[in-house]
Formats: C-alpha cells, structure tokens, sequence
C-alpha cells in the first residue's frame, strides 16, 4: 500500500514536470484518490481514429507496481481488442506480460500503439474482429471513423 | 502510417524509459520498480543485463512471478529489457557480493521473507558484538527463564527456516522448543544450582538437539537462542534492539514497527515523552535480584507530572496497540536502546524507590518504569 502509493506519487511528479512533453496523452489524477487516475489520449494519426480524444480511466490496484492498472475507454470505440460495452482493453501488457517497470504514462503509448496496430485475433469486438479477419478494411475502418465522430469528438454547431 | 507509431512494445517502452529519466547516467538511475533512487545498501542487479534494481523490489516482483508459475522458475525475465536472468547480484561493496540464484532461493520464496535475511546475515558478524545489548547473565542469575516466552516458538520459527533454508520446519522447531522448555523447566526443580552451571547445561542439552540439523551453525545459533530469551522482547523489539546493536539499518522488516516509533516520536517537541536520562537516574544500589528501577531524579521534582503524563501517554499507545497484551508494559523505542515500559499502578509501587520522591499530586495513577 505505502509502496504504490509512493510510486504513484512519483508518477504523479514526473507527469506534473514533463506537461506537455508529449501532446498525444494527459493523464490527470483524482483530486482525492491516488489510485484513480483519467487519461485523455488522442487518436493517432492516419487511423480511423484520428482527430478523436479519448478518455481512459484508470484503476490502480494497492499491489501496483507489482500488478498492472486497470485500464478501460470511458470514450467509445469501435477496435478489435477494446470492449464496445464496457470499454474493457485486451492488451498483454496490461495482463500477464505486465512488467513493474511500465509506469502509466508508458501505459498510455502502449493503449495508442494498440489504437493504430489492432489485433483482430484476440477480440473483444467480434465485429470489428470479424470485419477486419475477412479483409474487409474499408468497412472497419468506416464503423471506427463513425464512432470516433459520434463519440470522441467535440459536437459542431 | 507505419512510421511513427509502428514501433513495437518494446520500443516504445525503451523511448518512455529515455524520456522520463534524460541524461541520468545509469548509476544514479532510479529503480524501475519503485522510481526512487536505490538506497546504496540495497543496491542490486541482474546478472545477464545487468539493470539495476532495490534488492526489495526485484525480490517482491520474483515472488510475484514465481506465485505465478506452479513451479519455481528457475529464471527471470528483466522488467526492463526482458534480457533472461539466472541471478540477482547483491551487497556489492567493491570486493565481494552475495549471488542469489532465482530457482535456488525464490523456489521457497513466499515463507522467505526479508526478516529471513536478516537473519541469516546475522550469523556471518562476529558473534559476542551484542553482548551489552541482552543481559544474558541477568537472564540466568535472576531466574528470568521461569516466564514463558511467547514469542520463543516464532523466533526458532524464523531463525530454523533461515538457516536451514527451507520451509517446512516445524519437526525441528517443535523438537527445540520442546528441548528448551523441558531443559528450562527441569531448572525449576534445582534451585540449587549456580547459574552458571544451568547455563552450561541448557546450552548442551541445546547443542545436542540442535546439531543435526543446523551442524556448522549449532554453536552461534545456540549463542543467538540465549540471546533472544534473554532479551524478553517480542519478535519486532529484538530485530530492532539487534539491529540498532549491529549498526545495521532497520530495512522495514515491519512497518508497524516504524509507524508505532513515529506515533512514539511524534509528541516529543511538547516533552511529554520525557523518557530522557536527565529525568532518571539508575538505582545503582539495587541488589541484583531485584529488578534495576528508573527513577525520577530527586533533584528534579517538578517533572513527576511530565513522568506522569509520558506514562498515560504511553500507555494510551500501548492500549491502541496492544489491545489484548496480557503483560502489562509495552516498548518504548528511545533514540538510544529499548525500554520496556512496565505500568504498576501507584499502590503496588509502593515499595519501589519511586514513590518516595513526592506525594502525588495530580490525579493521574502513578506508573514505575521499568528499564529492560
């Protein structure tokens, strides 16, 4: 407990001093709890998800560093390895090839590598999975432009 | 589309590593695991990639995998490079270095914990630099092995398993335990004996149950046996004393521990923890077979309420601690030793010299303090 949470606090410093160094992903604390972080990560570019920013919160179990975060969209998104529900990420790093020395900013990268690279083999939207299994690139990529319109970017007018 | 994002996991792990430490060199690098900088002692790295890790942390992350595993892995996967390892290089200090190889020692790692460590460490000092610190020979002369000790089963629990390195001990330290209670006891029936004589006896009949399963390291750990039975403390106040002894850093076997010494700190500005040998003085003139009492100074009358108000303080504490403790004291960690605070109320104390210093005045119960 007293060593997560003095990790997390060094996390926390070391997101407070690099602001800004890296434009893609601001990661924000809860006022109140150390454990709850929110993280704003932009679509990468040439992808479906382009222009779109998404919120991904974090949960941070009291054995961390030792045990990876837990990590969902609270945005919306049509990917092969993220949940359409629930938000919930297939990602081996956030299982069992989690190592204690990712921290979440480094978290963050990973989830938008995996924005840009998905996985269509192990997923969590079948879907989408299936859409891009069969080739069908186009029509992935158009349901995950969709979304992101509908729910990751700022509504016009 | 590739270009910029295409990067592997690893990669991208490998560029967050160089952007949020530039320009460290690799010796002030912090640890991975904790992101604070390796205390010195604790230094420690993998034998393949040679990434520098708290000797903590690597340890409580092996475990973390090896609870994974149901078998014990024989290697580690660095948690910064992946680079495989076979073992953990620790306590360099220039010319020597312990070597802990991950099958070998993490195969039984969930019993052995840090304490373990330390203890083990403990028999590769020079036996005897604890001398001042128990008073064994108190131990023997006043009888004091007549009291059960508690903590004794614990003790020889911690102490066979880092010694013999292995989990399952509790024959063995059911067979001790059994060998020093029945040895203590048989004392009982001889009061006539010299204390010396009885020590001597204890420790052979100690050596001989002893000797099969501990062989080369009977002799000191028969020694360490003594030590701790003489010390009266439980587990924690005895790694503390010893450690506190041995010039070693408490490396937060226990953090209770710790917190209880902060809680006990903490109200020293207002000196209500008076407990500085300035307010007492020994009783020098005690006969031995009575316990040394801590007295108020004479000259100094006018701090029997700031004793006073130390010993509820104190006690407050060890009711928030100890809830259930049985014995009526508990362990004052001051900057120099332990003491063992005892709480007779002021009637029972009555005999002691405390009580002739001045009537009391405040309503507060009087309490006789005890030095260990």
């Amino acid at each position: 407990m007293q060593t997560s949470r003095a990790r997390l606090f060094k996390e926390y410093k070391e997101v407070q001093r690099e602001k800004g160094a890296d434009p893609d992903i601001q990661l924000v604390c809860d006022d109140s709890n150390i454990f709850k972080w929110t993280a704003l990560i932009k679509g990468p570019s040439e992808t479906p998800f382009e222009g779109g920013v998404f919120q991904l919160a974090f949960a941070i179990p009291e054995q961390y560093p030792l045990q990876p975060p837990q990590v969902r969209f609270l945005t919306k998104i049509f990917h092969p390895n993220v949940h359409f529900k629930t938000g919930e990420i297939c990602l081996d790093i956030l299982k069992n090839a989690w190592s204690p020395a990712w921290t979440l900013q480094s978290v963050c990268r990973a989830i938008i590598a995996l924005m840009a690279h998905p996985e269509p083999d192990s997923p969590l939207n079948c879907d989408s999975g299936n859409l891009l299994r069969s080739g069908d690139v186009r029509g992935y990529q158009s349901m995950a432009r969709m979304y992101t319109r509908l729910a990751a970017m700022p509504k016009k007018g | 589309m590739e270009g910029e994002q295409g990067r592997s996991m690893s990669e991208s792990h490998e560029q967050a590593d160089s952007e949020s430490f530039p320009s460290s060199s690799s010796s002030s690098r912090p640890c991975p695991i904790c992101l604070s900088p390796t205390p010195h002692l604790q230094e420690s790295y993998l034998d393949r990639c040679f990434h520098k890790f708290c000797y903590k942390c690597i340890v409580q992350w092996t475990k973390v995998v090896a609870s994974k595993h149901s078998e014990a892995p024989s290697s580690l996967l660095c948690p910064f490079c992946k680079t495989e390892n076979f073992s953990i290089i620790h306590g360099y200090d220039g010319s020597k270095f312990e070597r802990h190889y991950v099958g070998q020692i993490f195969s039984d790692s969930v019993f052995f914990t840090e304490a373990h460590w330390y203890r083990l460490r403990c028999y590769y000092v020079e036996p005897g630099i604890l001398g001042d610190a128990f008073d064994v020979k108190r131990f023997w002369k006043l009888r004091k092995y007549l009291e059960s000790n508690r903590w004794l089963y614990s003790w020889l629990k911690r102490e066979i398993q880092a010694l013999m390195q292995e989990e399952d001990v509790d024959v063995v330290v059911h067979h001790m335990l059994g060998t020093i209670e029945s040895s203590l006891r048989r004392y009982d029936q001889r009061k006539l004996k010299a204390p010396e004589e009885r020590q001597m006896e204890f420790k052979m009949l100690l050596l001989d149950a002893a000797r099969p399963f501990l062989t080369g390291r009977t002799d000191r750990f028969v020694d360490e046996a003594e030590l701790f039975l003489a010390s009266g403390l439980n587990l924690e106040a005895y790694d503390d004393v010893y450690m506190r002894g041995l010039g070693w850093e408490n490396p937060g076997i226990d953090s209770q521990i710790d917190s209880l010494e902060e809680s006990l700190k903490e109200p020293t500005d207002d000196s209500t923890v008076a407990l500085q040998s300035k307010l007492f003085d020994f009783d020098e003139d005690l006969d031995g077979a009575q316990k040394p009492i801590l007295r108020v100074c004479q000259s100094e009358p006018l701090e029997l309420p700031r004793l006073a108000m130390s010993a509820s303080f104190l006690e407050e504490k060890r009711k928030s601690y100890y809830p259930h403790y049985e014995r009526d004291y508990c362990h004052f960690w001051a900057p120099i030793r332990v003491f063992r605070i005892a709480f007779v109320p002021f009637p029972l104390a009555k005999n002691h010299a405390t009580t002739q210093a001045k009537p009391q005045r405040t309503g507060v119960t009087k309490y006789q303090v005890n030095i260990l």
